[in-house]
């Protein structure tokens, strides 16, 4: 007679929760593998937001979980209700995203505080017109063309929610800098849409 | 349609960003794994390499100190020879006729006698002054033999040669009292000469030969009012008097911090509300490394020396905190004893405390890094300690390169070694 399975109550719950917990004590390889499925698309299109050149993003993105998988045990969340510790991971690993980025193009010498000469005719509100809905693509290729420095800050403040003194801190610039960049970032992505909806609208 | 008035391009686009994600690539898992394995070999490699370059170092210096005593040997060797040679000259021509000696010969004596004068005022002859003040037979100082040759008058007192010199008094006294003119057949059948044994290491001045040091030290290192101990050897290779060039490897501990950003601020901790009154203080860092210079010694006398040069620094741990200070509430109430109740309700209030926290912080930029180093300046003072052994203490200042540099973090540093000479 065969014996009966036992099947432990941790061993089966393929969630992420479960895969945290599991990776923090076991380093457990299929706990890995989950998160790493899981949260694949998401790193990719954090590292996305920063950095354009395609190899970059898919070496950051290994490093990212790379990072996080090694310091999985200090992600703090005792605290925290099962159903909100999904949402604080993510927070928690996209900032160690966010700061590789940051760190790369750091690394590259690509920071550099430039006056990209942005007039005060192209200082007016741009609005969403219905009929050339962007796509995610389209919104990357625009971002693609701001400068670095003006990418990185208009990425942190309006997408991941810093205030201008973080950005300030995080980059060693004054906060006045900080506001002036994210208000040429706009402008410029104002002017790269209006030019963008020209060429639609001769194109049809 | 028209365009929606409420709503800003840019906001639209900050709206898409933040909900959106990728698909997952077919295997990007596989790849990862690949990436994992490549960057562990790596780092072990790494660690390979820098201790195999540590023994590198160590094997040329040492290759460098074997050759070098070789060669030391070698010169002893062949000056013994010269002298041997010299002698057994003596003994053949002018001794075995038992003739008085002929000073003009032995002044112009072939070169050998020369190389072997050079070569004893060279070493200021201690063995010859040795030598010749135990055969009891001649009776001159160190000095005037290392000043003249073993050839000249006042040896041999010779009134034929016409080189007459000023003695001591001592040499004269000896000289006259044994009333006899010494022949180099007693000089050849002296003992201690015919017996002249290979020259010790105490023999020879250790100033002109000696070229290598090796050192121990411990170093201390204060940074932000810590202290932390490191430690190691170091060897130096003297190319001069003045110049020495020097490798070693130490270990090293580090502590450093910096003001927060906002990144370092953990995501469950950001978006909490405002209650916990919770703030980050500053992020500290630990590194544990070994640390291997290449450095330029110069003597600045014969206490004082400056030493600078690069190091390579490879961390081999690091760990990162969290500074938390929280502000809580506490009631206080003020003291009962000479209070009445009235007062007491006026000076009991609410004081403000501050809590401090610390939290692993889970990014580690300096471990794994290939290249960071530092630059080194120190200025260092001798202090004799034994016959064979100098102890030295030398402030010093090292300051950051290549990835050590890049992050935010003040690794500026400094300290004193104390170090041990051999």
């Amino acid at each position: 007679m065969s014996e009966p399975v036992v099947i432990f109550r941790d061993q089966h719950v393929p969630n992420l929760f479960w895969a945290i917990n599991a990776c923090a004590r076991n380093n457990d390889e299929r706990a890995k593998e989950l998160i790493y499925r899981k949260l694949y698309g998401y790193i990719n299109a954090v590292i996305s937001r920063y950095v354009k050149d395609i190899h970059d993003t898919e070496e950051l993105v290994n490093e990212t979980f790379i990072k996080a998988f090694k310091a999985i045990h200090t992600f703090s969340y005792t605290d925290i209700e099962e159903s909100k510790v999904e949402k604080f991971f993510y927070g928690w690993i996209g900032r160690i995203a966010a700061n590789l980025s940051i760190d790369h193009l750091r690394s590259k010498k690509r920071l550099r505080m430039k006056d990209d000469n942005v007039s005060e005719d192209e200082l007016k509100k741009v609005y969403v017109s219905p009929v050339n809905n962007l796509e995610v693509q389209d919104i990357l290729k625009l971002l693609g063309q701001l400068p670095d420095v003006q990418r990185i800050i208009f990425n942190l403040y309006e997408v991941e929610g810093f205030s201008h003194q973080e950005i300030a801190q995080q980059l060693k610039i004054p906060e006045s800098t900080s506001r002036t960049y994210l208000t040429r970032a706009k402008q410029k992505l104002r002017l790269l849409y209006s030019q963008l909806m020209d060429i639609d609208k001769k194109n049809s | 349609m028209k365009p929606d008035k409420n709503k800003d391009i840019t906001e639209h686009i900050a709206e898409m960003l933040k909900g959106h994600s990728l698909p997952y690539e077919e295997g990007a898992w596989e790849r990862f794994k690949d990436f994992e394995s490549a960057k562990k070999r790596k780092l072990v490699l790494w660690s390979y390499f820098t201790g195999a370059a540590a023994a590198l170092v160590l094997l040329v210096m040492s290759l460098f100190l074997i050759i070098g005593k070789d060669e030391n040997n070698n010169q002893q060797i062949a000056k013994q020879e010269v002298a041997k040679d010299i002698i057994d000259t003596s003994n053949g021509d002018a001794t075995n006729r038992n003739e008085p000696i002929d000073s003009e010969k032995v002044v112009s004596s072939p070169a050998p006698s020369s190389i072997l004068i050079a070569g004893l005022n060279k070493r200021k002859s201690p063995v010859v002054s040795n030598v010749l003040s135990e055969s009891n037979s001649l009776s001159v100082e160190q000095g005037d033999l290392s000043r003249t040759d073993i050839s000249s008058t006042s040896i041999y007192n010779s009134d034929t040669s016409g080189y007459k010199e000023v003695q001591p008094n001592t040499s004269t006294q000896s000289i006259a009292s044994n009333s006899k003119t010494p022949t180099p057949r007693d000089i050849s059948t002296t003992q201690s000469y015919t017996s002249m044994e290979p020259l010790s290491r105490n023999d020879i001045d250790d100033s002109n030969t000696k070229k290598w040091d090796f050192s121990l030290e411990l170093s201390p290192n204060i940074k932000d009012k810590d202290v932390n101990f490191g430690g190691g050897f170091a060897i130096a290779y003297n190319l001069n008097d003045k110049i020495s060039i020097g490798s070693g490897i130490s270990y090293m501990h580090l502590d450093a911090q910096r003001e927060p950003n906002g990144i370092d601020i953990p995501a469950e901790f950001s978006t909490l509300d405002g209650s916990k009154n919770k703030s980050l203080n500053n992020v500290s860092t630990s590194l544990v490394g070994l640390d291997i210079p290449i450095n330029l010694k110069m003597n600045m006398g014969n206490s004082m020396y400056v030493n600078a040069g690069v190091s390579v620094f490879s961390v081999l741990n690091e760990s990162r905190y969290n500074n938390f200070e929280e502000r809580i509430s506490v009631t206080a109430l003020a003291s009962p004893t000479f209070s009445s109740a009235d007062d007491r309700k006026e000076k009991s209030g609410v004081e403000a405390q501050s809590l401090r926290s610390q939290e692993v912080n889970s990014s580690t930029p300096y471990e794994g890094k290939n290249f960071t180093g530092f630059f080194n300046f120190s200025v260092g003072y001798k202090l004799p300690f034994f016959p064979k052994m100098n102890l030295a203490i030398e402030p010093y200042f090292k300051i950051p390169i290549g990835s050590l540099s890049d992050q935010d973090m003040d690794l500026n540093n400094g300290g004193f070694k104390i170090k041990a000479s051999f």
